[in-house]
Order: C-alpha cells, then structure tokens, then sequence
C-alpha cells in the first residue's frame, strides 16, 4: 500500500510511545520515528493533546508537561475540535448504539474520515469500524 | 468589546492566524477553495501538493519481494564493508521505492541510511551544516517528478523511473527530528504507565 500522507495519532498510540512498559512501546516508538523521517503530516485532535498532557502533568509534573509541548510544537498539527464533530461522533454512536465502543473512539473516527488519515493507533475498534491504521 | 473578544485578540498573535489558515487548508481544500480561492492558489505554490504513488495500489508481491532482496544483498556488502557508491546509490533507490510503497523494512533503520548516505555523500552529513543539493545524475535532461523524505531532513529527488537525481540535505530539518523524539523514553524514569490512571477504551491489542 502506498505510503499515507496524513496520520492522526490517537491516544492508545500516545500512552504506548509514552510507557516503555506498554507491550507496543517498541513498535510505536519504531512508527513515530518513520512518520516523523518521512515528514509525514502528523494531526492530534485536541482532546487527544488534554488526555496526553493531563496524564504527564499528574504522573510526571509540569515540566513534562513543558517538554512534551516544546517536542511536538511545529511537528504535529493540532485538530481543535468543533460542535459539529461531536454532534457527528454522537450521532454515530447512536447509529452504532450497543457495541461497546468509547465516544472518544466515535471522535477519532470522525476526525480521521474528516482529514482522510489514517490513524496511527492500537485500538482494534478503529479497524472493525473501517479506518484504515497504522501500524498495518 | 466582549471579555471573550479581548481575551481571543490577545491570545492570536499573527503567526496564529497564518496557522490557523493552513490548519483549516490542510484539513479540506476543496472547501478552503470554494471561500478563497486566490489564497489557495497562493498556498498550493508553497506548500505543493505531495506527488501521489505512481501506483495508487502499490508495488506486487514480486516487485515488492525483488526490490526487498536486492536491497538485501546491497545491505551485506555494507556489513562486509564492500560498498562503493553505486552500490549505495541503488541501495538509496530502493529504499525510495519501498518507503513510497510502505514497506521498506524495519532492519533498514536510521543509522543503516545514515551510512549510506556518508558513502554517496563522501562525508558524514552531521559535517553539512547549510542546505546543500548533492546532484547525483549528471544530465540535465532528468525531470524531477517525486520527492521523498529518506530521514527527516534528507530528501531524495526522482525520476519517473525512482533514479535518484540529486539529495537535498537541510541541516535545520535534521534537528528537528531531536525536537521530536525528545518526548519518547529513554531512561527507567518514564517506565510508569499512564495508562493506569487513565479510563480510556483502549483494548491495547498486540499489533503486528
């Protein structure tokens, strides 16, 4: 498959490059590495960036917190999220209503078919809902 | 004026507003053209849009299989120290075609490129520090069709045929990559999840 040329990173995909005991840290630090050689443009929806930076500020303090934003700044775009995806997250999920999938998950759905990336992530609902991901 | 207003007038500064444009451009420039049309015009002269694959199904098996075995055997005579600088230059086109394709092995990591960069290039690139184009294909009757980024920083420039024409080295882009990596952990120190303190859905699969 040719190469994407836009990658929405989710939080599974953060948590896993952010723990080195995560059980995919190898293969999403080896992910983010290429995406980052192959200039590859990097989208996060800003609910995503609150998780991510709400969790380095309890566990790591505001310093990480600092580091983390000083890295991605220039690297990655930030997708500020509008009524009108979560009212089309909602919707899905009512569409999609007793599968247990997170809103949160609805929203990446709708932000990726909106950008057309792909979605760098270790969610399998990603997949099941027809995203394509990565890593393949 | 509103407190809102006020507050937002002095959060944006201008590089603000010109990020906020391209965000809204990169996101759907069909509909960014539909409202401004003569900024889209502007904008797609800087920022060109990215030559897709010249398949837009990718290699086949065989070709995929081919390219990946004489990339192989390229690879043992780096580790032979066998290498002249043809070798490496092919060794450089394959990867272009395999990394366009998404399939460029793991085992051709950073450091491997780095090398054969250093062969082609004749000096380590960490001794280029101002934006070179290193021309590799004399003739000037090749046409640049595709751009490829080998390492950030490091582009390839081809041909129709995946010959590489020249190598644009930006030292500046090179540093970034650090920028970027710099959040990953390196030490014991970040072994912590945060995971746990998060109640997210993720299932945590094992990807392969």
């Amino acid at each position: 498959m040719p190469l994407p040329e836009r990658i929405l990173i989710d939080h599974s995909a953060f948590c896993a490059i952010l723990s080195s005991d995560d059980v995919n840290h190898d293969l999403a630090v080896q992910v983010y590495e290429r995406l980052i050689d192959r200039e590859q443009e990097i989208w996060v929806a800003s609910s995503t960036i609150i998780k991510v930076v709400n969790s380095l500020h309890r566990e790591f303090g505001i310093q990480s917190l600092l580091d983390f934003k000083d890295s991605i700044d220039g690297v990655m775009n930030i997708i500020w999220l509008e009524g009108i995806i979560y009212r089309d997250a909602l919707a899905l999920a009512a569409k999609h209503a007793g599968n247990d999938v997170a809103i949160d998950d609805y929203i990446t759905c709708i932000v990726a078919q909106r950008l057309q990336a792909y979605v760098f992530t270790f969610n399998s609902c990603l997949d099941k809902m027809g995203i394509p991901t990565l890593p393949r | 004026m509103s407190v809102k207003k006020v507050h937002l007038k002095q959060s944006i500064n201008k590089a603000g507003i010109i990020e906020l444009v391209l965000a809204e451009y990169r996101i759907d420039p069909a509909r960014f053209r539909q409202y401004l049309p003569n900024v889209a015009i502007a904008l797609d002269l800087v920022f060109p849009v990215r030559q897709g694959s010249r398949n837009p199904y990718g290699l086949t098996f065989n070709e995929r299989q081919h390219r990946q075995q004489a990339l192989e055997n390229i690879v043992q005579k780096v580790e032979t120290n066998q290498i002249d600088r043809q070798d490496a230059i092919k060794a450089l086109e394959h990867c272009a075609v395999l990394i366009e394709d998404d399939n460029l092995p793991y085992e051709i990591d950073r450091r491997l490129l780095i090398r054969l960069l250093g062969i082609i290039l004749e000096k380590p690139i960490s001794e280029i520090t101002t934006e070179t184009t290193v021309e590799i294909l004399k003739d000037a009757n090749h046409t640049i069709v595709s751009r490829i980024s080998l390492i950030r920083g490091v582009r390839l420039n081809l041909t129709q045929n995946m010959n590489i024409v020249s190598i644009l080295v930006i030292p500046q882009k090179i540093k970034e990559r650090a920028k970027a990596m710099r959040f990953v952990p390196k030490t014991k120190l970040a072994q912590r999840t945060i995971r746990d303190h998060d109640n997210s859905s993720e299932d945590n699969h094992a990807a392969s």
